[in-house]
């Protein structure tokens, strides 16, 4: 019986390759960074292509809303494995809301009928955290959060979910598929691409799917600013050579007893 | 209990999990009443669980709010599905000016699920807020902490997760001095697609951390595992150690994920935090803010963590705690002081 996920990818500010963040305007220079996978998107298109490799008869899409750079984050997923690439070309300019986001996938994830769409746990960027349960809401679909194990009953079409708590407790819950979960990073290490799929990433075309334009029924919540956090007065900076600042560390930690 | 369309509520919404209040619920309970006032509003408690009202009742003392139990057995653990549901009600009930949850995944699956289906603003990791004429402005922490990004809404109401700690520099208010009431409402049975199964506790059982007087942590400023005897022999230095990690290091194997410390880990509260190579995201944070002293070594000068920390060592950790080693030995062989 075929099974199909829909893995949703956002393409974020690349920080992770020396990348420095400047600010122009009411947010961040966006020309002036380049763009990667969001990490927990990695983990998650992982967990969908563990999937896929366990059980028969499974299909992965990567789907990414946005403007065209987000075409070269579907490469990606494609080179991962993913066996299909979707642009979902919302056109917007500037920074697209989660309801904006969560509103565009979830019509297009109506006209396909997934079993299981896959969301990371939240982007590495603007660290919301809602754009997966919305599209969950979106679809009244049941979601589970934070998952760090998906086990999944193909025959009695549900899944369980393993979600991170706090303090290292899981809650474990039971979801009916179709349904959405949205992954936690994990000790599973994201694939590197393979040979062949990297080829095949470079000819297969990514499906382009133009969303009709919706009014945005949720009331907007607007970015003033972002800054830099200011270094609180409270933080002193120990200044020397590197045995100069040993030495006055040691020196705290002795005046107040912490050393052996 | 509480006025049919009361436009002045600020609806608290806590959990519990197997009949405790959990962490982010508890601090939200003390953080009731400012940020209440935040709003010019009167604060509603609503508590998930199931046979809870004793619990309840000591929330409501603390928080000093009346409160509204909703009991399903289906809620002895979170059930962000249930909780969604319900307090989409009681939002039709009192048309309150916000819901604030504490802010965790599951919270933040509660709040996205009600905000979208009630079309009003959702908000989450809420640093700091203020009620400026007409508009509520929050500050939350965006790029992992790197970027401290101000928003602002109109819209009432407004669904809001709060980090742990919000208010906690600030004085606190007194509680009023009666005993606010606590009504329970048992759910009916309405939602079938949210099965709880149960609850995995293995990594709960080590407390070693917990009880550390000093903690010794890294992040991926560790640079690989061959350096992670780096923290125990920094650990080494001190009376009452313990080692841990941040999520990214111990996602990239480095350090056992038994002793994440953070959001998903370990909440320490040490006498002394020494955070080597950690960037200092909010989720990390949220897990060791409460540390008395805090000693960041990173080669980033404005890495977040300096925001919280004490003292700062501008230095790449896999060289700097090698030479600490080397200077503490030389102090004991000495004979004693530094």
């Amino acid at each position: 019986m075929a099974f199909s996920i829909l893995v949703c990818i956002k393409a974020v500010p690349d920080l992770a390759s020396g990348g420095a963040l400047t600010i122009a305007g009411p947010w961040i220079d966006e020309t002036a960074i380049g763009w990667c996978m969001n990490h927990y998107d990695a983990h998650t298109l992982e967990a969908a292509l563990v999937i896929r490799d366990t059980a028969d008869d499974v299909t992965v899409d990567a789907l990414s809303a946005g403007p065209d750079r987000v075409r070269d984050t579907i490469r990606r997923a494609v080179a991962m494995g993913a066996d299909t690439g979707i642009h979902l070309a919302v056109n917007a300019l500037g920074r697209l809301a989660p309801t904006t986001v969560a509103r565009s996938i979830a019509r297009f994830a109506g006209t396909k009928k997934y079993d299981l769409i896959l969301t990371g746990a939240m982007s590495e960027d603007e660290m919301h955290g809602i754009t997966g349960p919305m599209i969950a809401a979106a679809r009244d679909l049941p979601c589970a959060a934070a998952a760090v194990e998906i086990a999944l009953d193909v025959p009695g079409r549900s899944l369980t979910a393993t979600c991170e708590m706090e303090g290292g407790m899981a809650e474990i819950v039971r979801l009916p598929c179709p349904a959405l979960v949205t992954v936690q990073t994990s000790r599973r290490v994201p694939r590197y691409p393979s040979l062949s799929n990297t080829l095949r990433s470079r000819r297969q075309a990514i499906e382009r799917v133009v969303p009709a334009e919706t009014a945005t029924a949720t009331p907007p919540v607007e970015t003033l600013n972002v800054t830099f956090p200011q270094q609180t007065s409270s933080c002193q900076i120990i200044e020397g050579s590197m045995i100069e600042k040993a030495d006055t560390l040691l020196q705290l930690f002795n005046d107040n007893g912490w050393l052996k | 209990m509480i006025p049919k369309k009361c436009p002045g509520t600020v609806l608290i919404v806590g959990e519990t999990i197997d009949g405790c209040l959990s962490a982010g619920s508890r601090d939200l309970g003390k953080q009731t009443m400012r940020l209440a006032g935040r709003f010019d509003g009167e604060p509603v408690g609503v508590l998930t669980g199931h046979g809870i009202e004793g619990v309840a009742r000591s929330w409501s003392n603390t928080a000093g709010m009346p409160v509204i139990v909703l009991d399903h057995a289906q809620c002895r653990y979170p059930n962000p599905s249930i909780t969604a549901s319900a307090v989409e009600a009681l939002v039709e009930e009192c048309s309150p000016l916000a819901v604030c949850f504490p802010h965790n995944m599951r919270a933040c699956q509660a709040a996205a699920t009600l905000a979208w289906r009630i079309k009003a603003p959702c908000i989450t990791a809420v640093d700091s807020l203020l009620v400026e004429s007409d508009k509520v402005v929050i500050k939350r922490a965006v790029f992992g902490g790197k970027l401290s990004e101000t928003v602002a809404t109109g819209s009432r109401p407004m669904v809001l997760t709060i980090m742990p700690g919000l208010f906690s520099r600030s004085a606190s208010p007194d509680v009023p001095n009666h005993s606010p009431s606590v009504e329970t409402r048992h759910l009916a049975d309405t939602d079938h697609l949210f099965i709880p199964q149960g609850m995995n506790r293995r990594a709960h059982t080590d407390q070693a951390l917990e009880r550390a007087q000093v903690v010794v942590a890294a992040g991926r400023g560790l640079n690989g595992p061959e350096y992670a005897g780096l923290l125990d022999t920094a650990a080494g230095l001190f009376k009452h150690a313990a080692v841990g990690g941040s999520r990214g290091a111990c996602d990239l194997g480095w350090i056992p994920h038994s002793l994440q410390i953070g959001e998903t880990g370990h909440t320490v509260s040490p006498a002394l935090y020494l955070a080597c190579g950690i960037s200092g995201a909010p989720q990390h944070l949220a897990g060791m803010r409460e540390s008395q002293t805090v000693v960041a070594v990173n080669t980033d000068p404005k890495a977040a963590i300096f925001n919280l920390a004490h003292y700062a060592v501008i230095d790449d950790l896999t060289v700097f705690l090698p030479v600490l080693r080397e200077r503490y030995d030389q102090m004991r062989d000495k004979g004693g002081a530094v």
